[in-house]
Parts: structure tokens; sequence; C-alpha cells
């Protein structure tokens, strides 16, 4: 029977980067640990007859969404860091539908 | 040898990324090196070898004392292209942008060196490694649209990959041998066997890295003379 042949060096690039967008998620994941959780919020609080507007952070806890009073202060110095957040997590994302698009075309084993 | 390309063989981001590098005045103490100056000998030569990985490496020059073009560092070109700049805990830097990964790599003196070292005038921190000083000998000139960079030359590039393949570590040295040694044998069809020579009695190869371009060349079946001359040579 004929055997198909095929070209290794293809599949082992594609090896090689796969690993590479596995090291970049592991990279990822470290420096999203060192990021505080959540986003930007304000929240409406009802007393007297009078509305009062708080900035906000929420975040999610297990099952349940919490919410951090912040200082307008506090709310400025966080946004940075929530939007470096939330631009890494959306390199996460790019790295793992990368990897998932490799192992389809990677032969299994 | 210069190399002009009306179009860039390059994707798009990474044509921009290089258009930004050059604004700096980048290129004229950096390489692009890497896989992507495979893609633009592929091009040039007709080679069959199109693949480049998402990792952009630059080499960069350590003891360049030149003023900077433009007001910006590099790491605040990254940052405006969206690069974002992670540091892992040996200090190395590393810019990602979606799947993009851009590192700087510098040439290393000796056995021994810190993880990363910063290089004026460009504020960029780069990785130190051995035989990249190499890649700095005669490189190549690429014209692209409204652009200029320079890549290791094909001899110098095939020199390295040679010397490196059998010198990787981490747990993907198998297959980033594997890569450099196939590129190796693509660049065999191309490079100048008059330049290979000479770039090998200008470096002075020690008897390791000999060894390890035996090793290689062994390993692709190449029987380029220049090779056995240099392998055979004395140092």
């Amino acid at each position: 029977m004929r055997k198909k042949s095929r070209d290794e060096s293809v599949y082992n690039m594609l090896r090689a980067e796969r690993d590479r967008c596995a090291l970049v998620i592991e990279k990822i994941a470290r420096e999203l640990e060192k990021l505080p959780k959540g986003s930007l919020g304000q929240r409406k609080v009802k007393s007297h007859g009078k509305e009062y507007i708080y900035p906000c952070l929420r975040y999610r806890d297990g099952s349940t969404v919490k919410f951090e009073h912040l200082s307008p202060e506090q709310a400025e110095e966080l946004k940075p860091a929530l939007e470096r957040r939330k631009k890494l997590q959306a390199d996460l994302r790019a790295n793992k539908k990368r990897i998932a698009t490799l192992d389809a075309i990677l032969p299994k084993g | 040898m210069n190399i002009v390309f009306a179009k860039s063989p390059f994707l798009q981001p990474v044509t921009d990324l290089l258009r930004e590098m050059e604004k700096t005045g980048f290129f004229s103490h950096g390489l692009l090196i890497g896989s992507w100056p495979m893609l633009v000998y592929s091009e040039y030569f007709t080679l069959s070898y199109g693949l480049a990985t998402n990792d952009i490496d630059f080499a960069v020059d350590n003891v360049v004392k030149v003023p900077a073009t433009g007001d910006e560092t590099i790491p605040q070109v990254l940052q405006r292209l969206g690069y974002s700049s992670v540091m892992d805990y040996t200090g190395i830097e590393t810019f990602l942008q979606g799947t993009f990964e851009v590192e700087f790599i510098t040439h290393r003196r000796g056995g021994s060196a810190p993880p990363a070292v910063v290089i004026p005038p460009w504020k960029v921190s780069a990785q130190p490694l051995p035989f990249i000083d190499l890649l700095f000998i005669r490189p190549a000139t690429v014209s692209i649209e409204d652009f200029t960079l320079r890549i290791p030359s094909p001899e110098a590039l095939m020199l390295h990959k040679l010397i490196i393949a059998q010198r990787r570590t981490g747990r993907d040295k198998k297959l980033k041998k594997e890569k450099d040694l196939q590129q190796c044998s693509v660049l065999a069809e191309v490079v100048r066997a008059e330049e290979l020579m000479q770039l090998a009695r200008e470096y002075r190869l020690s008897k390791d890295a000999r060894k390890s371009l035996a090793a290689s060349c062994a390993a692709i079946g190449t029987t380029l003379p220049a090779l056995n001359d240099i392998i055979t040579s004395r140092p």
C-alpha cells in the first residue's frame, strides 16, 4: 500500500509555535496574578432622600459578584492596572485560540 | 547585499512594527533575526521555506553610544503600537500583542552574564546570548516600501544556526534544533562559498564552535566544500 509522505519539518515548526504560545500563556498568567481583578463602575446609594454616586470595583468571587467602594483617587489609580489586565486577557485568549488551531492541524499523539 | 521589495513580505502588524522601529534609528545598530529573515530570503531567492513563527526577535549591538533618532524609546514605541511589557522573574522583558511576542537579544561575551542588560540609547532590555556578534558581520539591507531594515546575511545566518543548533537548551530544544537545521538546509542553496570562508576567517571560530558546526553539517548532510574547509582548518 502506498504510504502518504509528509514533511515532518512543517509539523515540527507548528509544534514549536504551539509550545511558544504555551510559554506565552504561562507568562501572561503570571502577570495576571499580580494585577487587580474586576472592572470599575459606579454605585448609586439612596440615603435620607438623596442619591449618592460612588465609584466601585466590581469583581467575581466564586459565584458571587462583589462590589468594593473606592475613593475617586483610588479608582483613578486602579484604572491603568485594570486596563492592562483587560489587554493581557485579550492576548491570553488570542494565544489559546492559536493553540486550538494548531492542535487541530497537528496529528494526534 | 541590498534587497528591495515593492510590497512587504511580512504580515501587516510586523510591517507596522518594523516601520516604527526604523523611525527610532534602531536598525543602524540592530537587526531583525529569528525566523523572519528566512521569510525575506525565501521571497528574494524563491526558496521553499516561508514559515515564520509569531515571535519577533531583534539583535542589538551592545556597544552603541549613538543618539537615538526620534523622541520615543523602543518600549514607548511598542506601547503605542499596543504591545504590553511583561518581565519574567529573571528580568527578561518581552512585549506581547495578541500572539506576537517581541524580544531583544544582544551579544554575550564570555561564559556568564546577567540575564538582561539595558541597551542605550533605546532603553530596551536585551538578553545576552553567545554568537550574536556573528550576525552583525556584513548584514543585508532590506528596503520595503518606505522604510529600510537590516537582517543578517544568509551566510552569517547559516553559520550562526549551524553552531547554535547544537547548543540549544530548554524544554523545546529538540524542536528548535530541527528548525535551525531545516533553515540551514534551505540556506545552503544560496550561500556564497567565499563569503562563508571570509566570515569564518574573521570570526575565528573556536574548537567547540567548529565541533558544533561539524555535527550540524553531518545532521543535514550538507556537502558544501566551504563548510568542510572551515571545519577542518585550524582555529
